[in-house]
């Protein structure tokens, strides 16, 4: 469904992402774990259009992507949340989300927001201002938000970060119940057990390129993915 | 929470009440009355103008008065060269002045915060000196004189109504998802863009709007003080009342230029009239007040102590009446 | 008309030369001002004016010439600029970027008015030197000569002041780095206090001399603080460096762009150069990355 072939990215001398090429199936969780520093986050921002390529394609859905802005991507279906939630801070929740949708019903809007809302358990706080939502509940709300836009592929860039075990216990549940749904995600975090767990494909990047992809329990085994993250071992 | 005040069944009352004397003043007043109450919406419509591209979409610009001495120009060289009537002569002024704004806009509208305020100021700078060199058109430095206006009526009925045009666009704007784009750009324009919002046509929809106004503002003005200069069409003067009147009163608000306005009229009145040579130190100081004190203004200042209702509701009321028909399921 | 002669081609770039000194100091405070703050200080033309009214104080009052009273009205504006810093910018510092220049912005209209207040609308000038010096089959105005050389002189000890001295490398490092400049012990706020003042004193500086040259009422600051814009965008926020070399870009196209074209053009050059620079490469000539 995605896929992304030798994409490369300079900033100023320093290759954040050199020679990525990665497969997402459609329908999957896949989770896309490394260092830091191996290039996770460009390579999202290369794959939704934030930031250009400066080698390399994206295609989606077998069609190239490669270069378009985002909002473009955004409609044709990849939907992405970032490491620190950004919501529209003088908005109200219901606004955050309202806010995603053009076209369309406004009525129909609104019933697509309070339900998704309810999906991710936040119900009673349709009315409240962004600013003064907690850190766990912005992470929430960003993910309804994106949902709003019936994304066929989710980028989720550590939904998992700085969230108590009980939270990232429910956003698990929240996304195992999207995959069932159909939606496809490519999760990013660092919290091994939950994403490995997760995901049935695994992706390791380190320095800007994939290194190994295979099941989670491939994967863990992999002496390279060690080495990725420890350094080489001593035999 | 602030005591809510109730408003909606009010305004039914209150609105045509307010029409009905809007309109009917002139008829009452006399010329030197009018004389004042013109300037004063002209500035309001200004500022609500303003408010649309830089207190709803967040892009501050320091050069909005370009548009308003375009129109100026433009609405008195019909005037004055093709005997054109002032209504139909603001109006192309600001026809062209909305038509200037597309391509100028589509190129500014790249820079952010500051830059965009720097680069504004200097294309008003530009448009001064344009109309001073370019004197085959505009006369230069000499200046453009039309046929002089006795009756302000209509010049005040005519600013009445743009301003009114002006308050129930934005009251569209505060009530529709259009509204909340603009706002989504000011909040997180990067995060606007990964919603599949295309921020940069929406940028520009406000820009040009937002440069119409005071295309026409500038003609009904050129032919009311039935003469104007490079001076006064592209005075920074006019950016700046607009600028201070929405920030005092609250940006990205419905009746934050109003209160702005309002404001700066009374302080006007009691301040400046006493102490003409501190005008604009005041403004200054009303900026630097504002900006370190009241950085959201003064309408969200009286909405936290409950003397107004909060803005945006039409949601608010949607999602009642959806939530009454439907009720949200509960966590699974 | 752009015929190849060397003599007018040879007046005319050192005409812009020496324009192009006056204009690196006049920005060089601004410069450091937004490498340290990342805040476009929208008074600065403003101080630039006053430090230029101060000296004019000090040469009618008391006789003072101009290169006396422009060492004690760079310390006058020191001493503000330092107060400035701490009652009104540091409230402003890590804020909504806009928050900076908007206070700024009220700032230069407060400075207007308490200069129109104090010295009156009257466009004044210090006209001390006058006549010129033909040297090598070139004119050299005395005035613009010596402002230029004062100007070239004090940018000079401006960057040497910030390369060797503890302070002027304390400045530089909150520049790149705040958060590394503190655990290296650098005491942040009195570093933006002193950069502030430095700013504000260097403004003066650059104002008295141009009054040497040009007649300047309390609205010239409106005018001189977009070519101050113009100076440092076209070099590079924040680089000294490029706001040199954005001075000798602005002072040389004036120039020549007022003499091949029109008066009117060399006062647009500014403003078409600023914002070509930003539309096409906002980083500058030699700017520094954002943070």
């Amino acid at each position: 469904m995605l896929e992304t072939r030798d994409l490369e990215k300079r900033f100023a001398g320093l290759r954040a992402v050199n020679g990525a090429s990665l497969r997402v199936e459609a329908g999957t969780i896949t989770a896309l774990i490394g260092p830091n520093g191996s290039g996770k986050t460009t390579t999202f921002d290369l794959i939704t259009g934030n930031v250009r390529p400066d080698a390399g394609t994206v295609h989606f859905e077998g069609r190239d992507i490669t270069g378009l802005p985002p909002w473009q991507v955004a409609r044709l279906g990849i939907a992405r949340t970032f490491q620190l939630p950004r919501l529209f801070a003088e908005m109200t929740v219901l606004e955050n989300l309202t806010a995603a949708v053009r076209g369309g019903s406004l009525r129909a809007a609104i019933r697509r927001a309070l339900d998704l809302l309810g999906f991710v358990g936040l119900d009673g706080l349709p009315h409240a201002p962004a600013a003064s939502l907690s850190y766990g509940q912005r992470k929430l709300v960003e993910l309804a938000r994106v949902l709003m836009l019936r994304p066929r592929l989710c980028l989720l860039d550590e939904p998992f970060a700085g969230v108590n075990p009980t939270l990232a216990r429910a956003i698990a549940d929240r996304l195992t119940a999207l995959q069932r749904e159909g939606t496809t995600l490519l999760v990013v975090d660092h919290d091994m057990p939950l994403i490995m767990g997760l995901a049935e494909t695994v992706l390791v990047m380190d320095m800007g390129r994939v290194i190994a992809a295979g099941r989670p329990q491939d994967i863990r085994d992999d002496p390279r993915v060690r080495e990725a993250y420890f350094g080489t071992a001593k035999h | 929470m602030s005591r809510p005040v109730p408003m909606t069944h009010g305004w039914a009352v209150i609105l045509p009440v307010v029409a009905v004397v809007v309109t009917a003043a002139p008829l009452v007043a006399n010329n030197y009355v009018l004389s004042v109450l013109i300037p004063m919406l002209v500035f309001t419509a200004l500022a609500y103008a303003w408010n649309i591209i830089s207190g709803y979409t967040g892009y501050l610009s320091f050069g909005q008065v370009t548009f308003f001495g375009i129109g100026a120009y433009t609405a008195a060289l019909l005037i004055i060269r093709l005997h054109l009537a002032w209504p139909l002569a603001s109006l192309a002024g600001g026809l062209l002045a909305a038509l200037v704004a597309v391509p100028l806009g589509w190129i500014m509208l790249r820079l952010r915060g500051p830059y965009f305020a720097i680069g504004m100021l200097g294309l008003s700078r530009i448009a001064e000196k344009v109309a001073f060199a370019w004197d085959s058109v505009t006369d230069g430095g000499r200046g453009l004189y039309l046929p002089p206006v006795l009756d302000l009526r209509t010049v005040y009925w005519a600013v009445t109504l743009v301003t009114a045009l002006l308050v129930g666009l934005t009251w569209l704007l505060d009530n529709s998802r259009f509204g909340l784009t603009l706002l989504a750009i000011r909040e997180d324009e990067g995060g606007a863009d990964n919603l599949g919002i295309n921020t940069t046509r929406a940028k520009l929809q406000a820009f040009v709007v937002s440069a119409f106004f005071p295309g026409v503002l500038g003609g009904i003005y050129a032919w009311h003080v039935s003469y104007i200069d490079p001076v006064t069409a592209f005075a920074t003067q006019v950016d700046l009342t607009a600028i201070v009147a929405v920030l005092l009163g609250g940006a990205g608000t419905l009746w934050g230029p109003l209160v702005g306005g309002v404001t700066l009229s009374l302080l006007a009145e009691f301040l400046w009239a006493r102490f003409p040579f501190v005008h604009t130190g005041l403004f200054g100081g009303l900026v630097i007040v504002t900006v370190l004190f009241l950085p959201k203004g003064l309408v969200d200042a009286f909405r936290r102590c409950g003397w107004m209702a909060p803005g945006r509701t039409f949601l608010r009321r949607l999602a009642a009446r959806e939530a009454a028909l439907q009720p949200a399921p509960g966590t699974p | 008309m752009l015929m190849w002669e060397p003599v007018l081609w040879g007046q005319l770039l050192i005409n812009g030369v020496m324009l192009a000194g006056l204009y690196g100091l006049l920005a060089l405070g601004l410069n450091l001002v937004f490498g340290v703050m990342r805040v476009i200080n929208f008074a600065h033309g403003e101080l630039v004016m006053l430090g230029a009214f101060v000296t004019f104080w000090g040469y009618t009052a008391f006789g003072l010439h101009p290169l006396l009273a422009l060492p004690l009205s760079a310390l006058a504006l020191f001493a503000l600029g330092w107060v400035l810093q701490r009652l009104l910018l540091e409230r402003v510092l890590g804020g909504p970027p806009m928050a900076g220049l908007l206070v700024t912005f009220g700032l230069s209209l407060v400075v207007i008015n308490a200069g129109l207040l104090v010295f009156g609308a009257d466009i004044r000038s210090i006209p001390v030197v006058t006549g010129s010096l033909l040297l090598g089959g070139f004119v050299f105005p005395r005035a613009r000569g010596l402002a230029f050389l004062v100007a070239v002189a004090l940018t000079a000890l401006t960057v040497a002041f910030l390369k060797w001295s503890a302070l002027g490398r304390a400045i530089r490092a909150t520049a790149q780095h705040p958060e590394v400049a503190i655990t290296c012990g650098v005491d942040v706020r009195r570093t933006r206090l002193v950069t502030f003042g430095l700013g504000a004193a260097l403004g003066s500086a650059a104002g008295s001399l141009l009054m040497v040259i040009l007649p300047m009422d309390p609205q010239s600051g409106s005018f001189l603080i977009l070519k101050a814009f113009a100076v440092i965008i076209i070099g590079g926020l924040g680089s000294v460096a490029g706001g040199l070399l954005g001075a000798l870009v602005l002072g040389v196209a004036e120039v020549f762009g007022a003499f091949f074209f029109s008066t009117v053009f060399g006062e647009v050059v500014a403003y078409v150069l600023l914002l070509l620079v930003l539309l096409v490469r906002p980083a500058g000539l030699l700017g520094v990355a954002e943070r």
